[in-house]
């Protein structure tokens, strides 16, 4: 009897879980007339690809404009494969970064520990503070460096913000490699560094991937950074949603499903292809399954 | 007279494999009934399903003639004491004594009493406020009996508790076990797969194998009287000895020629043909200084030194043969007569695994 | 660079390596060091020097000749009302989200615990919602809490009647979907977290207690919960220091408003120095939160590191 209750709040969980989702990608299939319509329709009608041609035409979001909004935002008539080539290219070698210099930084803690060495934790702490808190004199830095709105601005950002992430959970991997296998490899002449980059790297190959594929993730999901330390030239995925969201008061309710709906795709893909380790990442490697 | 605890035709698959299959069994009040078997025979899973932490696909379980399966883990009054102890790391060792005994209307001076009572039983008292995480292993084991049988449990399980002690604490440990047991008429259910345990403590065994029970019965029994090769095998240190002989017809008697020895008359109304095992313990296999009839002789492979006593190996035609002696008997590679007491061999149909003529000789 | 020496069978392997040490620990935390100290603690002392002035770009004067007012900023900054609500509404976000997460998440792990055929799937389907971009979660809740969205729409079948509330435009009521969207996004996390902790070396000491004839309540509250707490204290602080910087989900709601009735600390900082361009002001209201946050995290990383 408990049991069957159990099981049945479960299924509701489930529901609730989906619901957003389901909402989301049921709305980027639905038409003009049926995106606000009364009362609202759970599942298209008549379902249609129109949203989908408008995010990534712009021909279709020209002619789309004309024939029912008027004219669109230049933000939003622009085809979304840019942001997404964007997204992708700054996330991609971000990650490299971040994984490289933290593995790197990682290793350095872990086996060359000093007395008073306390910058693990002030890696943390960079997490700790509102991001926001530290744009605002990046973007004067930036504009400085002639940084904002490129790319490698953004990648230095992204990489340097991930910093902490990728530093302590690839830690929390190096932790379980014992450190005889590089006192063997020693014995035999091998370098320090020797034996980091043949003993140890291979062993927590997989650490390393899982840790690059949640660092993707915490990129191509970023929006902040995105949004303040560019000025229009660079969209990223995150920055077209936003864009659809405002450039037409939030009315463009497909569209937006749309362009939801894909940005998502990779995250959900990378996201429980690393499910086991997404806790130790969430959690900076303090816990672990 | 009901008996305490009756199970039957529990079975419990999981994922399509079973293990448990169709298992009865029935212990007597006060009784120490052993679960002997190898891992995976599912003796775990039948104390698992005893405790209430899993449920039976089928069957029923019966305690002092109630039902209990439907009945959850803490209101079966059942106590579990597991391989790893699981003391609640975090509370004094007198917390975890007392921790059972909570709501079970006794007065705080009983409550006090008994834990004192137990503590002083298992040698804990010097300990009762330490923390029960910072505990050795023998310490914590028997923290978990203390508090265990501080609740008089209806019923006491053991799954494997010896198995991570040395050999010093483990022979105390079963004394007092085993003293308290007979104190409180106490009804066990000890499982393990260590056979010499099993035999020295427990008034029944029952062998189990891939989720059934093979045979049951009081240690004489199994030991003298296996009724399967598995039950031969497992049972007896050093190993029992196989040897595969021939059923042949002489002089129209049916006999099994146990080669190198002899013969052994077959009753007509066993039926057996061809190829049969003939068991027998080592210390059923006599050396004698003088050669006689029966006796055969053989080189000394390898002796095995126990002490007074040794395990002297031998090869007969391509098969080991192991037998116990005096050490002094013998050394290695000196010749010396073998002779079996052939009235302690059991003959064992080598398809069926089943005995099928039992040993005469104790 | 020192002949590499092979090391005796017996030696301590360690010696060389400690003895070298100081370079080559040094170049493998050189490149981390190096990207910290560009985009965070040099923008770090910038915001020391820009709180102490009140730099407005759009006055047209560049950064480093604005007007110097001392400590003024921060004085205005205790008076000023609507960082003071923003403080406050972000710790109100905190407390709320947390302890929902955490609540709920107990809840479901406490559903997981034992095992039926379809039991992975469902933990597959429950931690979706991490999974989507905190963008698009946004997104799609904006969409969920219309006008004339399912939301009021299943409210409505529940009172009988049409149900149009503008959720999002409500000065009262706003802070619901955003709260909900977090919630939503991040219970997933919790539960995985205790669900890890409940099934871990503990479940003999639960079985333990059962059998002694503990009830399971009582086996949760005495045994269970005193053994997985260190584990929800850090999920609970880690998950409230990543609230706490709360800002995708307000800008694609509310952008702080109806007004400022969703204005988070991010948010007001956002608009300040966005919107409002009071760079000088904004500086010192980052530097503040930076100060605190600062030390009150270090002081819990500290305390934490000693536990561990």
């Amino acid at each position: 009897m408990r049991r069957t209750a159990g099981r049945f709040a479960v299924v509701i969980a489930m529901a609730l879980a989906l619901l957003p989702v389901f909402w989301l990608i049921s709305t980027s299939f639905k038409p003009y007339d049926e995106w606000a319509s009364a009362p609202p329709h759970w599942l298209p009608h008549h379902p249609t690809l129109q949203n989908y041609r408008i995010v990534f035409a712009p021909e279709a979001a020209r002619s789309f404009a004309t024939a029912t909004a008027g004219t669109l935002d230049y933000k939003v008539s622009e085809s979304a494969w840019r942001a997404f080539a964007n997204s992708a290219i700054i996330s991609t070698i971000a990650t490299a970064i971040s994984v490289a210099v933290g593995t790197l930084a990682a290793y350095g803690m872990l086996r060359f520990p000093k007395k008073h060495d306390s910058f693990a934790l002030q890696l943390l702490s960079v997490r700790m503070f509102p991001p926001i808190a530290v744009v605002v004199p990046l973007v004067i830095l930036f504009s400085a460096l002639k940084l904002t709105d490129t790319h490698l601005g953004l990648i230095l950002a992204y990489a340097a913000f991930t910093l902490p992430f990728s530093t302590w959970m690839i830690r929390s991997f190096i932790e379980e490699v014992p450190t005889e296998l590089e006192g063997v490899a020693r014995i035999y002449g091998m370098s320090q560094f020797g034996a980091f980059v043949h003993i140890v790297l291979p062993l927590i190959r997989g650490g390393l991937l899982a840790t690059a594929l949640f660092v993707f993730i915490l990129n191509w999901s970023e929006f902040l950074l995105a949004l303040t330390l560019t000025s229009g030239g660079i969209v990223t995925v995150t920055l077209q949603v936003a864009n659809y969201v405002s450039a037409s008061s939030g009315k463009l309710y497909g569209v937006q499903a749309a362009m939801g709906t894909i940005s998502t795709i990779p995250v959900i893909v990378f996201g429980y292809l690393i499910q086991r380790h997404m806790v130790r990442g969430l959690t900076f490697g303090a816990v672990k399954r | 007279m009901t008996m305490k605890l009756v199970l039957r035709n529990i079975s419990k698959a999981y994922e399509q494999k079973p293990a448990v299959r169709d298992l009865s069994l029935e212990v007597r009040t006060g009784e120490f009934l052993a679960l002997l078997g190898p891992s995976g025979c599912g003796k775990s899973t039948t104390l698992n399903m005893l405790a209430g932490f899993e449920a039976p696909d089928h069957g029923e379980i019966l305690v002092d003639g109630r039902s209990i399966v439907a009945l959850p883990a803490h209101k079966r009054g059942i106590g579990l004491v597991l391989q790893d102890y699981a003391v609640f790391t975090r509370m004094s060792v007198r917390k975890n004594i007392d921790f059972g005994l909570a709501g079970r209307g006794l007065s705080r001076t009983a409550r006090r009493a008994r834990v004192d009572a137990f503590a002083e039983r298992f040698e804990l008292t010097d300990l009762l406020d330490r923390p029960a995480g910072s505990l050795n292993v023998s310490e914590m084991q028997r923290l978990a009996l203390a508090r265990t049988l501080a609740t008089r449990p209806s019923l006491l399980l053991l799954d494997e508790p010896m198995s991570n002690l040395d050999a010093a604490v483990r022979m105390r440990l079963r004394q007092e076990l085993k003293a308290i047991q007979l104190e409180f008429n106490q009804t066990v259910i000890y499982v393990t797969h260590d056979q010499g345990e099993a035999m020295t403590m427990a008034d029944r065994i029952a062998v189990m194998r891939d989720g059934a029970i093979i045979q049951i019965g009081t240690p004489e029994t199994i030991y003298n009287q296996p009724q399967e090769l598995y039950v031969a095998q497992f049972i007896g240190e050093p190993p029992i000895n196989l040897l595969p002989c021939e059923v042949r017809e002489v002089h129209g008697r049916r006999v099994a020629f146990v080669p190198p020895f002899g013969e052994l008359a077959i009753p007509g109304d066993i039926a057996v043909a061809g190829q049969v095992i003939a068991a027998i313990r080592p210390h059923h296999i006599h050396l004698l200084d003088t050669p006689d009839s029966m006796s055969v002789p053989l080189v000394v492979e390898d002796i095995e030194d126990l002490g007074a006593n040794g395990v002297f190996h031998f090869r007969v035609g391509g098969v080991a043969l192991s037998a116990m002696a005096s050490v002094a008997a013998a050394r290695v590679g000196d010749v010396v007569n073998v002779a079996p007491d052939m009235r302690a061999i059991a003959l064992i149909n080598h398809k069926t695994s089943q005995v099928i003529l039992g040993q005469t000789a104790q | 660079m020192a002949r590499r020496r092979v090391a005796r069978p017996n030696e301590q392997v360690e010696s060389p390596v400690a003895r070298r040490g100081p370079s080559l620990g040094f170049l493998l935390a050189l490149p981390a060091h190096l990207l910290i100290l560009v985009t965070v603690l040099v923008p770090s002392i910038l915001v020391v020097w820009l709180s102490l002035t009140d730099w407005q770009p759009t006055q047209g004067i560049p950064w480093y000749a604005a007007p110097i007012i001392g400590l003024w900023n921060f004085s205005d900054l205790f008076n000023d009302q609507r960082f003071v609500g923003a403080v406050l509404r972000t710790i109100v976000i905190v407390v709320v989200s947390v302890l929902a997460e955490l609540g709920l998440g107990l809840a479901l792990a406490l559903l997981f615990l034992d095992d039926w055929p379809w039991r992975k799937f469902a933990v597959a389907v429950i931690v979706l919602p991490m999974m989507i971009v905190p963008v698009d979660a946004a997104n799609a809740f904006f969409m969920l809490f219309n006008e004339r969205g399912p939301i009021n729409q299943i409210i409505g079948l529940v009172v009988g009647h049409q149900y149009t509330f503008g959720w999002l435009a409500d000065p009262d009521w706003a802070l619901l979907p955003i709260l909900l969207a977090e919630i939503w996004q991040w219970t997933p996390l919790m539960f995985l977290l205790l669900l890890t902790a409940f099934l871990s070396a503990p479940r003999n000491q639960w079985r333990a207690a059962l059998s002694l004839g503990a009830s399971p309540m009582r086996a949760f509250l005495r045994v269970l919960l005193p053994l997985t707490l260190p584990v929800i204290l850090v999920a609970a602080i880690i998950r409230g220091i990543e609230t706490f910087k709360i800002f995708d989900v307000i800008y694609i709601l509310t952008r702080g408003g109806p007004g400022t009735a969703t204005e988070t600390i991010s948010m007001f900082m956002y608009n300040g120095a966005f919107v409002y361009f009071r760079i000088g002001y904004i500086a010192a209201a980052a530097l503040l939160v930076l100060v605190v946050v600062g030390t009150f995290c270090l002081a819990l990383v500290r305390s934490l590191g000693r536990q561990a």
